[in-house]
């Protein structure tokens, strides 16, 4: 079990984290060799049975390979991401980074490996999709491992509440061993939540709180004493303060990230390095001090930072963010680009004044789109018979229809949908044969009922594709111009297929593309297989809160 | 859930129906009044005021038409009473299929408490043409065996199962004993009716065969009518009563698409042999021509005032 600490113990925490690492770190002692950096991200939002998908976990790997890649030291070589891939997986990795690492040290390099997992966690293993790794034997693998220093961080927990949790059932904790009294050397480890508490996502962040605020701190808002590099316990500190704080208010309850460490020799480990980089945006020291957020363009909070006194320096990559300050009456929001190789320097006087109602965060809003809930369509269609026409003998017309659809989103889990359909259809038709001579012209109508299940893939995309199965009844009837003819209708289940692509028109509105490829069993004068397809436009409403 | 249950349940249990290109085959080789019965010109729906006493003088209304017409719906309701019922099957899709015939039925007889009756039609032939069999058959409650109330054959043409050649024959003294019937028919040993649809003329003729020593004065009773492409048509009955006078009596009218006609009546056998009257209308229905052959017979208007109609 992981204790949490009181709020008046975390500073004296972070400093005795701080002196143990100066003390006793290998990593940055000049009298070695070079130091090489490996590192393995692992991300899945799937953990298998008894849990529920989460949203960010494999983004919060991608974003910390990003970071580490472009701050760390860490060569695209020496890096792995792993994103929803199983346990096997993962070691086999792992195995190949610890051989490089050893012939790095045969050549006289240092080495370190960072370790950085975000996922399910459940009853003592880390939940990789279907596939579990013992957290124990993770730990012994990284403790044996062969690089001089190894850092592993864990973003984890147990399932939760009402906001974004890191979805797992009532389970066991998440134990990771903070006793510093392991004989193992020169590791750090690092977890997202106390081993009582759920590690939360969010949709403003896009991310989980402690990835994010971690990620965030090593792109320069932890350099406490600004020489403009990030070190681990700065890194850890900061996330620590910013993911209590960002959680304090949260239906969880506070989460409290932990440490454990088993180190031997002294200097800390620089994680990041922003100066280097020398990309990003400056916050001069005339700027007034606060928090600023660094908003992407689809509205997430990517970063921020607390500007004090001196100037502060985020290692931003390329691209245009929308900067916001917040008052206590209003906000400050402006636009900065930052090029590619240069440093940009925010002048707050060219921010403007805005209503807290124009909050330029909007979120992922993943939350909302992957919850259960409904939607209702307009359809209209063209259904084609797969048989001869009915002028050259065939049983039944090709004909245009009309109908809704009502369906329930994520209803057997993250995009899985059921859905209920009907449609009216109309067409006229001759039936034709040799002994009638002339033909009979009649007037055709068609009834559909059907369920379907399907898939939808990206559904916070603007383009979001599925695929499922539907069952379907069909009424037929045909009344025929001429009255010695009875009226004749036909009824038939029919198993099919449903493919279409829905394009997002706004929050709720969607123009969705849909086939249908459905078998149709006749059976009245013989047994015919035959069957149908039907091609059709849908406008879409989805009642998302 | 069970919901959906029910559904796919119900769903399951409702495939099927009477989805049948072939029963249109069958439908249309069964005869339909329609197609049989007599048709006067459509402006002789309207009905004409008989002002006179007899047909005596030209410019008067026809009193020749006026039987012309009640012939024609005696024609035509006689036609109804054993097409009608398949006019009445056929609105409904066959009960059952079975290769090549088709059944309606059995139905319970709503005028016959204790009975239920079929129709049963089956292609029974196809050299040289298609040739169809069909009956419409009684049987009571709760016994094995039907017996035939209407039976029929239909030869369809070459190009059409729509057209062709039939007989209808109603046994009625081989059911009279069983099932309940209007009075007049209790006189009738037989009806048989034969019709040609297959060229024009379209004829259909009828033929009573009276019970002996039956009430009515009739021993027999034919009718015969056609119908031209034109919308021309004929109707002509005979009858041989009991009268020695007037023991076989011959009548045949004939008229244009405009309602102009002819009806000549001739005694064929009995004491007056070979006594006619011819009566001549106009497309409004006023005598154009009226005359007797017997002594003291009438004569009124011009011969040449009246129509000609070929081919009836």
């Amino acid at each position: 079990m992981t204790p949490s600490l009181p709020a008046s113990f975390v500073r004296a925490r972070h400093v005795l984290l701080a002196c143990l690492v100066a003390s006793t770190a290998l990593a940055d002692a000049p009298a070695t060799g070079p130091l090489r950096r490996f590192a393995l991200f692992v991300g899945n939002n799937e953990g298998g049975e008894g849990t529920r998908p989460l949203l960010y976990a494999a983004d919060d790997a991608r974003r910390m390979h990003d970071v580490m890649l472009r701050l760390g030291g860490t060569a695209q070589s020496d890096a792995m991401l792993l994103v929803n891939d199983s346990s096997d997986d993962v070691l086999t990795a792992l195995s190949e980074l610890e051989r490089r690492a050893r012939d790095a040290r045969t050549r006289g390099d240092r080495t370190s490996l960072f370790f950085y997992y975000s996922g399910h966690a459940k009853d003592g293993a880390l939940r990789l999709g279907n596939t579990k790794l013992p957290m124990e034997s993770v730990k012994a693998r990284l403790a044996q491992g062969p690089t001089d220093m190894r850092v592993a961080v864990f973003d984890a927990c147990r399932s939760g509440s009402l906001t974004r949790t890191k979805g797992v059932r009532k389970a066991p904790a998440f134990e990771v061993e903070t006793d510093a009294t392991r004989a193992a050397k020169g590791l750090v480890i690092l977890t997202s939540s106390a081993s009582d508490e759920d590690s939360q996502e969010s949709d403003a962040i896009g991310a989980s709180y402690f990835s994010y605020h971690l990620a965030s701190g090593l792109l320069g808002s932890a350099d406490q004493n600004g020489d403009g590099r990030v070190s681990l316990a700065e890194a850890y500190a900061y996330a620590y303060e910013r993911t209590v704080a960002s959680t304090a208010d949260s239906a969880a309850g506070p989460q409290h990230p932990t440490f454990s460490f088993d180190l031997a020799g002294n200097g800390d480990l620089m994680l990041t390095d922003v100066v280097q980089r020398n990309e990003g945006l400056r916050i001069p020291g005339d700027a007034p001090p606060g928090t600023y957020f660094l908003i992407d363009r689809r509205g997430v909070v990517v970063a921020e930072i607390t500007k004090t006194e001196p100037e502060r320096m985020i290692a931003l990559s390329p691209g245009t963010y929308t900067v916001k300050r917040r008052l206590t009456d209003r906000l400050r929001v402006g636009e900065v680009r930052i090029a590619d190789g240069q440093i940009s320097t925010l002048n707050e006087n060219e921010l403007k004044n805005a209503k807290f109602s124009d909050d330029p965060v909007k979120g992922t809003g993943l939350t909302t789109v992957y919850s259960r809930h409904w939607s209702i369509s307009a359809s209209g269609q063209y259904q084609a018979i797969f048989d001869a026409p009915t002028a050259s003998g065939g049983l039944f017309p090709s004909a245009p229809m009309v109908g809704g659809e009502a369906t329930v989103h994520n209803f057997f889990g993250r995009g899985f949908a059921w859905s209920f359909d009907g449609q009216y259809g109309w067409s006229t038709g001759v039936v034709a044969s040799p002994r009638l001579g002339s033909p009979a012209g009649y007037r055709y109508s068609l009834i559909t009922v059907g369920t379907s299940l399907f898939y939808e893939w990206n559904e916070e995309g603007t383009w979001v594709p599925f695929l499922g199965a539907r069952l379907g009844l069909s009424i037929m009837n045909r009344e025929f111009d001429e009255a010695i003819f009875p009226r004749q209708s036909f009824t038939t289940m029919s198993p099919g297929v449903v493919a279409g692509l829905k394009y997002r028109l706004g929050r709720s509105f969607g123009l969705v593309a849909r086939g249908r490829v459905h078998y149709l069993l006749y059976n009245v004068d013989e047994t015919r297989s035959l069957g149908f397809a039907e091609v059709g436009l849908m406008l879409n409403y989805e009642f998302r809160d | 859930m069970r919901l959906l249950l029910l559904f796919t349940v119900l769903a399951l249990t409702a495939c099927g129906g009477t989805w049948s290109n072939r029963d249109l085959e069958f439908v249309a080789a069964l005869p339909s009044r329609a197609a049989l019965s007599a048709k006067l010109p459509a402006s002789a729906t309207s009905t004409q005021p008989l002002s006179r006493s007899d047909g005596l003088n030209a410019g008067e209304p026809s009193q020749a038409f006026a039987e012309t017409k009640k012939a024609v719906t005696d024609f035509n309701g006689l036609l109804d009473f054993f097409l009608g019922v398949l006019d009445t099957v056929r609105a409904v899709p066959p009960t059952s299929r079975d290769g090549e015939s088709r059944t309606w039925g059995p139905f319970t007889a709503k005028d016959n408490p204790g009975f239920e009756f079929q129709v049963t039609i089956a292609l029974i032939g196809t050299e040289p043409q298609d040739t169809y069999g069909w009956k419409l058959q009684a049987r009571r409650l709760g016994t094995p065996a039907f017996f035939d109330v209407v039976r029929g054959a239909f030869q369809a043409s070459a190009e059409t199962v729509r057209k062709g050649m039939g007989q209808i024959e109603v046994p009625v003294k081989d059911f009279r004993d069983q099932l309940k019937l209007g009075e007049p028919f209790n006189q009738l040993d037989s009806i048989q009716l034969g019709y040609v649809t297959s060229s024009f003329p379209n004829t259909s003729t009828l033929a009573f065969t009276f019970t002996p020593g039956n009430t009515s004065g009739f021993s027999s009773l034919g009718y015969a009518a056609k119908r031209a492409e034109d919308g021309s048509g004929a109707m002509g009955f005979s009858l041989k009563t009991t009268d020695v006078n007037t023991t076989r009596l011959d009548v045949i009218s004939k008229w244009r698409a405009d309602g102009a006609g002819i009806s000549i009546a001739t005694v064929g056998e009995g004491n007056y042999r070979g006594a006619t009257k011819v009566e001549c209308w106009n497309a409004s229905f006023k005598v154009t021509f009226f005359k007797e052959n017997w002594p003291g017979g009438r004569e009124s208007g011009t011969q040449a005032d009246c129509v000609s109609i070929e081919g009836l």
